[in-house]
């Protein structure tokens, strides 16, 4: 598998394609339309869209025509899919645009919305439900079923938890049924399609070349453990008392993918959920949970409903919302994202039983009772360790044929990503060094870590030469996709009144409109500002008159009366010769100075660790030592003047180049 | 080959083993009877309008049959099925499966049921519905205009193709040629004959009149591909609908898998797919009825299965539920909801002969091949002409 979701080839219509643009106005602005364009296309297929400097509605419709007219559009909206996924409205959005649905903001749209609202409000919610949704799986069985049959999910780097009944095909009927389960097919004919999240379904049995993107179990000794299903499970003669019957099957997976990266260019690795000891259900009546489900085969959907009760014998839970055969195996999680149950039956209509907001029940197992069982099967390698995600990024695109490898600069990355929680005391990151040290590949670098997340606005130099504050004000809300929200720009009445309005009328401005945006779409903030101030060797850094000030404010310097205004949702990233270039007086903030030296033939191996695991490798590769002495021949022989670093990334492109061709095996 | 009622035979016996609460798409209890026998008296009440107690009775009187169909044939190929028997397994397989779902308020309608394979359409419809609208949009009932122009006789089904063109069934154009015993290469529209679309002809309130007919610019001559195009006159009220997009490759109508363990024949496996058109009783039958209920040439979108590809023909069969009034009705894929076929003709007995064909077939646009018919209907979609 390597790790990005196939993509489908079938026609967009032109009334996805109005949508599509009307999402990119509407939840990325235009600072993000233009970083997904930059990731997407190349510069001469940008054509009209990079003309459009002013207006964010017209630069998203020459955005989405320049990505239809490069048959960029499904590579775009995946990417989008990969990165912005914490936008939880931009996912929903995206979803239903590729699914055919139109953004027409009809009653139903906004019943869904409504209904999900909750969740979206949800303060963890950008953070856990894109990695949930990249650890939900449909599972296919091969001959003689050739179909997908029920839903999975990762609990472990190469772990799937899923129904027993699921895999029942596959599994051994024992004499009595009452000595342990044991598989009884090759886990090689049982396929895991993870990133199914669009049409069309894949093909089972997948083909090994083509559009397929799938992982299998181990050949021989697959499962791992497994409980029976209870007879009549969801009907209304299922038994009170239950022994351990509670339909699952932990299976072990050919590849450890929750281990690699889902971009091939590294970055978040897929990651496993975790399984509770002890869920709360006593206090989660009318509770809200989500079920994560490829129900009848489709691709992947999730539901919101509420928790309702126990079943009889208190290993099943209850729960109002919307699965269908297909779905077994799925994952039902709580808000905070922790697993709730293990999802396996609808329960049989009843009439005492009813409808609870207008949807019939379903039920999962307990997740806490399956986690005591694989507890007390003191199985080798579990519990497994809650997942940590460690990963970086090790080039600044996806393509293997052409990466851009990034050697080190993790110092950067960690700080970029300290920075961009909302309670982080520093607001701003200065990046100092010498020409050729990687002051401006700082602004790719910035794109690859929060490109497609954060709002963002880039300043080149002759920008800050030019722009009045005004019109960087209103570049402010058009690059953050603000039109139409924010209320007009105060305006200076008198000369006299200028010093004020730059340090407290227009401060007061953005901040109460970043302010409502954040409460509106909190996953696209802190907002960043990134100014690159990086001029030639000699050439003389010029500021508009009054743009130096409104910074110094908007970064919460106080004013001669000792007055600030405090802006928790805008970040900065500065980039130039010195902090003094900036107007940071006082200003709580980071900076690395690029020009100091680093462990670059750590960074060299580091890199390449990332490119080979990009080849479908979960190995580490052999002799550090070796590696660390081939950096240091690498800059011996670097011509003069060429950047350390960059002579280490065109060795790393050099050597995957051969890794790929067979070279490097 | 199969025969047809071997087919109906197993289809009907995989929906009733796709029961039971537990939520995987493999396997299943068998569907419990109180439950089938509800849906069926449903299916009789509502689509067949009968009274209470009547589809009650109907209801039981198609398990019955059913059940004594599929407990004498057991694995057998069921020759010799009664038509009672018939009509009691194409009443469980539509209702369980295979249903031929309405257009209300210009969109189409949910199965009526979860059962079978029902759940599979219902999740096909709630996560493409507006596609599916989008692209049934394109299909119109042809209809002849009756003397004195208020009254219309159904014809058949037709969709739209590249600018003002429409496609539907050589057997259907027939109706409105001066000469249809003449070479298909010199028809042309009986001027006599007045003949219209209507592309909102659903359940929804009276539509707008329909279309007239200019021309008929292609018919394919040859015996196995049974197509026509036409064009439509322009200076309606409205707009025509778009054309949908045309899928021509084999991927969309399946792929032959090698026989399991290497050893025996290969098997094909058939995608999904959609049929939407215009299902009349021309004449009604006591079968037909019990499947259809009250089939009145209204728009419907009926699901189910490519089942297999002619080795030697431009032609796919499939499983959908269809009549009459289907010819010339658009295969839509599931994939991509792009047409994959021009359905010609089905399985419905004749009423007067009592004879069926063995399935519902298909001109595949993917096996058309090197047919004039696929450089016409390529050049009218590219915008090239005719």
């Amino acid at each position: 598998m390597d790790g990005g979701a196939p993509l489908p080839e079938r026609p967009i219509t032109e009334p996805q394609l109005r949508d599509l643009a009307a999402i990119l106005h509407r939840r990325l602005g235009r600072g993000m339309i233009l970083w997904l364009l930059g990731q997407v296309l190349r510069p001469e297929a940008l054509g009209p869209a990079a003309n459009h400097t002013g207006d964010a509605a017209a630069l998203a419709h020459a955005a989405v025509e320049a990505l239809a007219k490069a048959g960029q559009v499904l590579e775009a909206a995946a990417l989008l899919r990969q990165t912005a996924h914490g936008n939880s409205r931009l996912a929903l959005e995206l979803n239903r645009v590729l699914r055919g649905e139109r953004l027409d903001g009809d009653a139903r749209t906004q019943a869904l919305l409504n209904e999900y609202e909750p969740f979206f409000n949800s303060a963890t919610f950008a953070e856990w439900f894109a990695r949930a949704q990249r650890v939900v799986c449909a599972i296919a069985l091969g001959e003689p079923e050739n179909n997908i049959v029920g839903t999975g999910f990762l609990v472990g780097p190469d772990l799937v938890l899923t129904n027993y009944h699921v895999l029942e095909q596959f599994l051994a009927p024992e004499d009595g049924g009452g000595g342990p389960v044991k598989a009884g097919a090759s886990g090689d004919q049982i396929f895991f399609f993870f990133d199914y999240i669009v049409a069309p379904k894949p093909r089972v049995p997948p083909e090994l070349s083509g559009r397929d993107t799938f992982v299998t179990a181990v050949k021989d000794d697959w499962l791992v453990h497994a409980r029976r299903r209870l007879p009549n499970d969801g009907k209304a003669g299922c038994a009170a008392t239950v022994t351990d019957e509670y339909d699952y099957a932990l299976v072990r997976l050919a590849r450890k993918v929750g281990e690699q990266p889902v971009r091939r260019g590294g970055g978040p690795r897929r990651g496993w959920l975790s399984l509770p000891e002890k869920i709360d259900v006593l206090d989660s009546v009318d509770k809200r949970l989500v079920v994560l489900q490829h129900p009848a085969g489709a691709e992947q959907q999730f539901d919101v409903g509420a928790y309702d009760r126990l079943d009889a014998s208190q290993t099943r839970v209850w729960y109002a919302l919307s699965t269908a055969k297909g779905s077994s195996g799925a994952a039902a999680l709580d808000k905070e994202g922790r697993l709730f149950a293990l999802h396996n039956a609808e329960v049989e209509p009843r009439p005492e039983l009813g409808l609870l907001n207008g949807k019939g029940l379903n039920q999962g197992i307990r997740i806490d009772f399956i986690a005591k069982d694989l507890g007390s099967a003191k199985l080798q390698g579990w519990p497994v360790p809650a997942f940590q995600d460690h990963a970086e990024f090790w080039s600044l695109n996806d393509d293997l044929a052409n990466p851009r490898p990034i050697i080190g600069r993790s110092t950067f990355r960690d700080d970029l990503l300290r920075l961009a929680t909302i309670g982080s005391p520093e607001r701003a990151l200065v990046v100092t060094g010498r020409p050729g040290s990687g002051r401006r590949f700082s602004v790719e670098l910035w794109k690859r870590v929060l490109g497609g997340k954060a709002a963002c606005m880039e300043l080149k130099p002759d920008e800050l030469s030019r722009l009045t504050p005004r019109k960087f004000l209103e570049n402010v809300g058009i690059d953050f996709g603000l039109e139409g929200e924010c209320g007009p720009i105060p305006d200076e009445r008198k000369t006299e009144d200028r010093p004020r309005w730059l340090t407290m009328d227009a401060p007061r401005w953005l901040a109460a409109t970043l302010h409502r945006a954040a409460r509106r779409d909190a996953a696209r903030y802190p907002a960043w500002i990134i100014v690159n101030s990086v001029v030639p060797e000699g050439e003389p850094l010029s500021w508009a008159d009054g743009l130096k000030e409104l910074f110094a404010a908007l970064l919460g310097a106080a004013d001669a009366e000792q007055r600030r205004v405090d802006i928790p949702e805008l970040r900065w990233l500065f980039l130039g010769a010195s902090a003094t270039d900036f107007p940071l007086l006082a200003v709580p903030r980071v900076e690395e100075d690029l020009s100091r030296a680093s462990d670059m033939d750590g960074e060299f191996v580091k890199c390449l660790q990332g490119a080979y695991r990009a080849l479908d490798k979960t190995a580490d590769i052999a002799d550090e030592a070796w590696w660390r002495a081939a950096s240091r021949r690498e800059l011996k022989r670097a011509p003069e003047g060429k950047p350390p670093r960059a002579a280490l990334a065109e060795a790393v492109r050099e050597l995957l180049a051969e890794m790929r061709s067979g070279g490097g095996e | 080959m199969r025969t047809y009622d071997a087919g109906l035979l197993d289809l009907a016996r995989s929906l009733l083993g796709k029961g039971g609460p537990l939520e995987s798409s493999a396997g299943g209890d068998p569907i419990a009877e109180p439950a089938l026998r509800d849906a069926l008296a449903r299916h009789a009440a509502g689509a067949a309008g009968a009274a209470p107690l009547e589809a009650k009775a109907a209801a039981a009187g198609a398990v019955g049959a059913a059940r004594r169909a599929l407990g004498r044939a057991g694995g057998g190929t069921g020759s010799g099925l009664s038509d009672d028997e018939v009509a009691g397994l194409e009443a469980i397989v539509q209702v369980l499966g295979r249903p031929a779902m309405r257009f209300r308020g210009g969109r189409v309608e949910m199965p009526p049921n979860a059962l079978g394979d029902n759940a599979r359409w219902q999740v096909l419809v709630a996560t493409a519905r507006s596609r599916i609208n989008d692209v049934s949009a394109a299909v119109g009932r042809l209809s002849a205009v009756l003397d004195g122009g208020d009254g219309r006789a159904a014809l058949g089904t037709a969709w739209r193709l590249g600018a003002d063109l429409l496609v539907t069934n050589r057997h259907v154009a027939a109706a409105l040629v001066a000469d249809a015993k003449a070479p298909a290469a010199e028809w042309r529209l009986d001027p006599a004959r007045k003949a219209q679309v209507d592309f909102a002809f659903t359940d929804d309130p009276p539509p707008p009149a329909g279309i007239g007919l200019a021309a008929l610019v292609y018919c394919a001559p040859e015996q196995a591909v049974d197509l026509a195009v036409l064009r439509l006159a322009g200076g309606g009220a409205a707009p025509p609908p778009a054309a949908p997009a045309l899928d021509w490759s084999g991927e969309s109508l399946g792929r032959e898998l090698p026989a399991a363990g290497g050893g025996g024949a290969a098997r094909f496996q058939g995608t999904e797919v959609y049929v939407v058109g215009h299902p009349l009783h021309l004449r009604a039958t006591g079968d037909t009825r019990s499947v259809f209920g009250a089939a009145d040439g209204r728009k419907r979108c009926s699901p189910g299965f490519v089942t297999r590809v002619d080795a030697a023909l431009p032609a796919l069969e499939h499983d959908c539920s269809t009549l009459g009034g289907n010819s010339g009705s658009c295969v839509f894929s599931v994939d991509g909801h792009a047409v994959i076929g021009l359905h010609v003709g089905g399985r419905q007995a004749d009423a007067e002969t009592r004879t069926r064909a063995e399935a519902n077939f298909a001109v595949a646009l993917a096996r058309l091949g090197e047919y004039a018919a696929a450089r016409v209907l390529r050049g009218a979609a590219d915008g090239a002409g005719v």
